[in-house]
């Protein structure tokens, strides 16, 4: 899968924006930022396995180079509207860090994990460097609960979501704001 | 490597551990092992957490047994037996309690997920959902008791006799002397037969009569035409209803 640069050459790219099929909210399209380096891979197609008894946005789980990885949809996750097709999908391949908190009083140090899932995307995926004329905003003010945001930015025409991975992975509640 | 079953129960596949398999079944259970049955799950329904409304045709009785529990699990299809590795790890986060309950180990084989079941928790997962739900109703796995009097054929509508399906079984218990039931062995017979005339097509009451029932077929004395034929009827009745869907809301025969 071809990513787009939008950096000039020499310039190493940082950020990687993934349009999601969702809905405009503020009149801007959604759009996942994520560092290079989270990114393990772009899938054109997954073999889904449904998993019993699983919130809608958890869509199942697939295989990839032998792991057993979730596939989540994010627009479902955040409560986002989307009224649009999604043909077309790709299921990007991400990585996280999670830090393990100690299991004993013996273990005091915590413990940092990789671990990985797979999240449905639409194939609008640029590669290229975090605009610089883009405005802070609280989460809550575009509907997004707080815990699963790292930040949030927007522009004329995007709204910028980094997500928190890990803490999306092991949520029992939806992302949207109360 | 262990061997495995993938089957199907409703949009979800699931892996059972070949071992866990006492024995499979296609179609009703055989009376004798339905009346010792009180509860048999069937899994489309437990994992979509709803009533079972009718099993899809073709379903599969499993027999399974794990630790002290025995019970039966309808499944819409045995897919495949495969064989997995013997590595398996645990089913990954944000996957919910009830799922990693039910299914606490995943494997992989040919780049395919395969959730493990793990039967000794069917039970108590569909007692946590509690309300029936991924229970069988009792008409969809039993076989209609044989009615073991030769009054016990429906009497037509309309006629003296016509006095509901209770009237057969109080006859039962007024006499006891005479040989009045289809035994066991009777009852396979006579099942064998219908089901092969059944096979070859013979639907019609010209075929399946008991006046054509093999010589010798029927070895038990005192049994009446009137009972063997009430007996053919209801098997052909389930071989029909076996290859055709029931709709909402009909009722089966017997």
């Amino acid at each position: 899968m071809a990513v787009k640069k939008r950096s000039s050459a020499g310039v190493k790219a940082k950020t990687v924006s993934v349009y999601l099929y969702a809905d405009e909210i503020q009149e801007r399209r959604p759009v996942l930022l994520f560092t290079a380096g989270q990114i393990d891979e772009v899938l054109t197609k997954a073999e889904i396995q449904a998993v019993p008894f699983a919130s809608e946005y958890l869509l199942g789980l697939c295989a990839w180079r032998e792991q057993v990885l979730p596939i989540m949809d994010l627009v479902r996750f955040f409560g986002l509207s989307s009224s649009g097709k999604d043909e077309g999908a790709r299921y990007l391949v991400v990585r996280t860090v999670d830090t393990l908190s100690p299991g004993s009083a013996e273990n005091i140090h915590s413990e940092k994990v990789l671990q990985r899932c797979v999240l449905k995307v639409s194939d609008q995926i640029i590669n290229g460097d975090i605009p610089a004329d883009c405005e802070v905003i609280y989460p809550k003010q575009a509907g997004f609960a707080p815990v699963f945001v790292r930040g949030l930015f927007r522009r004329e025409k995007e709204l910028f979501i980094l997500p928190d991975i890990a803490a999306i992975i092991h949520s029992n509640s939806l992302g949207g704001a109360e | 490597m262990k061997k495995v079953c993938l089957v199907k129960g409703g949009n979800f596949v699931l892996g059972i551990e070949a071992r866990y398999i006492l024995s499979r079944r296609h179609g009703m259970l055989p009376h004798e092992t339905a009346g010792k049955e009180r509860e048999i799950f069937h899994l489309g329904s437990l994992l979509a957490r709803k009533h079972c409304e009718h099993p899809e045709p073709g379903s599969v009785f499993l027999q399974l047994h794990k630790g002290e529990n025995t019970f039966f699990l309808l499944v819409d299809q045995v897919i495949d037996e495969i064989e997995l590795p013997e590595q398996t790890t645990r089913l990954p986060p944000p996957s919910p309690e009830l799922a990693e309950q039910l299914c606490p180990q995943v494997a992989v084989c040919m780049n395919l997920v395969v959730l493990l079941l793990d039967p000794a928790q069917v039970i108590p997962v569909a007692r946590q959902l509690g309300q029936g739900i991924g229970l069988l109703a009792a008409e969809h796995w039993s076989q209609p008791p044989v009615p073991v009097d030769s009054a016990a054929r429906p009497p037509a509508k309309g006629t003296k006799n016509d006095s509901g399906a209770a009237a057969p079984n109080r006859r039962i218990r007024k006499n006891k002397k005479r040989p009045k039931s289809v035994d066991e062995e009777t009852f396979k017979r006579v099942m064998a037969w219908t089901i092969a005339q059944f096979k070859q097509g013979k639907v019609g009451a010209e075929h399946l009569a008991a006046d054509q029932l093999p010589p010798g077929l029927v070895q038990q004395e005192g049994v009446s035409d009137t009972v063997l034929q009430y007996l053919i009827d209801q098997i052909s009745l389930r071989c029909q209803e076996s290859i055709t869907p029931i709709q909402p809301g009909e009722q089966h025969g017997g």
